[in-house]
């Protein structure tokens, strides 16, 4: 069909331009909006610059209020140890000045009704 | 070369700009040249390829074992393009009563040869000038022909003869002159 036939060589005559660089510029752009990464893909790659005396600034003012309250919390000065009976005839936090190991080891139990100080 | 453009279109699909712009500078000339011969606007032409990768990324229409992207792609222009030529040709018809009426023929001699071969094209029918096109520019094969516009090989055939015979008629004085 194409072979040897002068017509083809006629219509070689009608050349055709090139596209211009903005329909490019303009595709680019079309794709670009099409691929816009998802919300959380955004947020999880975003970059924010912060001056250093901000940083500073602001860390002072989160870690402020910490300090505050462990040096409230803080106690004066240390308060004795309490014997506290938990129940009748048992003793469950005793007074450990003056505490001396027993030698043999041997166990022995004393009722509270014995004790006496 | 199939194979090829599927790997670039997948990852262009899932936002691989490099392999959008790969597969852009492959296709963007041969598709605006198609669309700017069938409906002789340059403006028209570069929306039509601009609508055509769009297209491309969004849908997902596009099957590799059914054939070609170049066919899919030209497929898409030429959907485009014809959309375009029906609303122009319903605005001509609205204004030609105030404008006169030139023969594509009549100035024949004394036109620059590039026109008078654009004007004799662009005077075919639609889908006679699609096939002239694909065929004798874009050397689409017959069968890429019949993928793009959606019929028979033979019919593809019959639109090409009719075309270069009204092409060979038309063009008859400059066909003479080269011979």
């Amino acid at each position: 069909m194409k072979e040897h036939d002068p017509l083809n060589s006629v219509l070689r005559e009608w050349e055709a331009p090139e596209p211009s660089s903005a329909v490019d510029a303009r595709v680019r752009a079309a794709y670009r909006a099409a691929h816009r990464p998802s919300l959380w893909r955004r947020i999880w790659s975003a970059q924010v610059t912060i001056p250093v005396p901000v940083l500073a600034a602001a860390l002072l003012l989160l870690l402020a209020p910490v300090l505050w309250l462990q040096l409230r919390s803080r106690p004066s000065a240390p308060q004795p140890a309490t014997v506290t009976p938990a129940g009748e005839g048992y003793m469950t936090r005793i007074e450990t000045a003056g505490f001396k190991p027993l030698t043999d080891g041997a166990t022995r139990v004393i009722r509270s009704g014995g004790w006496k100080q | 070369m199939s194979d090829c453009d599927s790997g670039l279109l997948e990852a262009a699909r899932h936002g691989d700009e490099s392999s959008f712009l790969a597969l852009y500078r492959r296709y963007r000339t041969p598709l605006f040249r198609f669309a700017w011969r069938l409906t002789g606007s340059v403006e028209t032409a570069e929306d039509v390829l601009q609508e055509c990768f769009l297209a491309l990324i969004e849908g997902a229409s596009f099957d590799a074992d059914r054939g070609s992207l170049r066919a899919y792609l030209f497929g898409i222009a030429r959907n485009l393009a014809l959309k375009q030529l029906r609303l122009a040709e319903r605005e001509s018809e609205e204004v030609q009563d105030t404008e006169t009426d030139v023969g594509p023929l009549e100035d024949l001699l004394s036109a620059e040869r590039c026109e008078v071969v654009a004007r004799a094209v662009l005077a075919l029918p639609p889908f006679q000038r699609e096939a002239l096109v694909l065929f004798e520019y874009e050397e689409l094969s017959l069968d890429e022909i019949a993928e793009v516009t959606r019929i028979e090989v033979g019919a593809v055939k019959a639109r090409l003869h009719r075309a270069r015979e009204t092409l060979r008629r038309q063009l008859a004085p400059l066909i003479a002159a080269r011979a």
